[in-house]
């Protein structure tokens, strides 16, 4: 079990984008932004699994359409969001 | 929605890789009728080898209907009057024997020979050009040991003011790439290091690379392993032919495992200064390696390098650094970094740290990098020590 606050989890996001925490919301979806193409997936699934220490199966990573979707893979990892 | 296809880590080969000293006699059976030869002129013509590859693919049944000789590195205004010199003369086989400028020079000139229509903007997205082989089939011949681009689904261009464009599609992999390491045998010392250091950075880069796969690891520790014990014979021995072998094989395992997972930051620095300079690429990743794998290693991504150097028989991280310092005292490139820092360096340079975070790949260095100021710093410290 892990637990981050939402700050932190937008900030891992927006960390790996090279935006700002603020445009991270779970509505955000591939391609939304330039930095959300295929390199910059691969690139979030990598850095995910080296925050939280676990690794995506594929159905995982390529299942991952939203940000609401990177929640629910890391619920199901047992990583908590708290909200502060 | 992102193509599963661009996601699953993946590997595309030639069809046929022929790998001996002499292969250059495999073009007999390329089955060409009519074939575009692309090369890189003087040394290829002094040494005897394009007179033999001309008689290889007549003897095979071919004629050569166009020769085209590429002098520096190809930009689209180069490369679209051969393309239509191509379309007037209608190869059915594009063969190009050369370093990595003529190789990617016979990549661009088949892509625009086939697809006349397409601009570089449509193709720059990763896997976006139309299908290629309705009129002709790619081979590669390389006589340096360096780019890869013999193996490779990528091609480099130059752009507007120097800055190298990329094109990136499993379309470009050639169908037949041809490994002879007579060819490479008479390339002078110098371009044996630079051409060997772009290799050895290549399998370095793709090994510590967020996106390296286990085949990619394997891959890039067989091109190191050949590179640190053979590239210094090479060098110092241009007519070791064993050694010519070893890191002719080297550099093509090194551009199938970049072609796979990329490269990083000292990539990123060769292309954004060498656009500014233009001074040799394999001189630039000369100059940062061994930095930028301090910069990686000191926060984040020490593991990744921990786990090479464990693979490459080495105690850590620090020995294969070290190792690689030795590395470039054997090749006269321990200076690398001075003698072209200077300019990079001065007042920080965020212009230049801009360009190098503008540039693919920059983002699969293993430690995260999108600040251009604190590059900027990092690299004036750099400068100063």
């Amino acid at each position: 079990m892990k637990t981050v606050t939402e700050q932190q989890f937008k900030a891992i996001i927006a960390a790996v984008f090279g935006v700002e925490p603020s445009v991270i919301v779970d509505g955000l979806r591939p391609g939304q932004i330039p930095a959300w193409d295929s390199l910059g997936h691969l690139s979030l699934v990598s850095e995910l699994e080296r925050s939280f220490s676990f690794t995506f199966s594929m159905e995982e990573s390529l299942g991952i359409n939203s940000v609401a979707d990177i929640r629910a893979v890391l619920a199901k990892h047992g990583v908590t969001i708290t909200p502060v | 929605m992102i193509s599963p296809w661009a996601l699953i880590p993946n590997l595309t080969l030639p069809r046929e890789l022929f790998c001996k000293p002499g292969a250059l006699a495999a073009l007999e059976g390329l089955g060409g009728k009519r074939v575009a030869l692309v090369t890189g002129g003087s040394s290829l013509k002094a040494s005897g080898a394009l007179d033999r590859a001309r008689q290889l693919l007549e003897r095979g049944g071919g004629k050569v209907v166009m020769e085209s000789v590429v002098a520096k590195e190809p930009s689209e205004p180069d490369v679209r009057p051969l393309a239509e010199q191509a379309r007037q003369l209608e190869p059915d086989w594009i063969v190009g024997i050369g370093g990595g400028s003529v190789l990617d020079a016979a990549k661009a000139m088949w892509v625009w020979y086939e697809q006349p229509e397409v601009t570089l903007a449509a193709i720059a997205k990763p896997h976006s050009l139309p299908p290629l082989r309705k009129k002709a089939r790619l081979a590669l011949v390389p006589t340096t040991s360096g780019s890869g681009s013999e193996c490779s689904p990528a091609l480099t261009l130059n752009g507007a003011q120097g800055a190298k464009q990329v094109i990136v599609s499993r379309e470009l992999t050639p169908d037949v790439a041809i490994l002879d390491a007579q060819l490479a045998a008479t390339m002078p010392p110098a371009v044996t290091a630079f051409t060997g250091i772009d290799a050895f950075t290549h399998a370095q880069e793709a090994y510590v690379s967020p996106l390296a796969t286990s085949i990619v690891k394997t891959l890039a520790v067989s091109a190191l392993r050949a590179l640190l014990e053979f590239l210094p014979r090479a060098y110092a021995h241009g007519d070791d032919l064993e050694a010519r072998e070893r890191i002719h094989v080297a550099a093509s395992l090194a551009g199938l495992a970049q072609a796979s997972a990329s490269t990083g930051l000292t990539h990123a620095l060769a292309h954004a200064l060498g656009a500014r300079t233009g001074k040799p690429h394999g001189l630039l990743n000369a100059a940062f390696l061994v930095p930028v794998a301090r910069f990686n290693a000191a926060d984040g991504a020490r593991g990744r390098y921990d786990a090479l150097a464990k693979d490459l028989g080495l105690a850590s991280a620090d020995a294969l650094i070290e190792e690689e310092g030795r590395l470039l005292e054997k090749l006269d490139l321990a200076g690398a970094l001075s003698a072209v820092l200077p300019a990079a360096s001065r007042n920080g340079d965020e212009a230049l740290a801009a360009a190098a975070l503008q540039d693919p790949c920059a983002r699969t260095n293993p430690r995260r990098v999108n600040d251009a100021k604190a590059l900027a710093g990092w690299l004036q410290t750099l400068g100063a020590s």
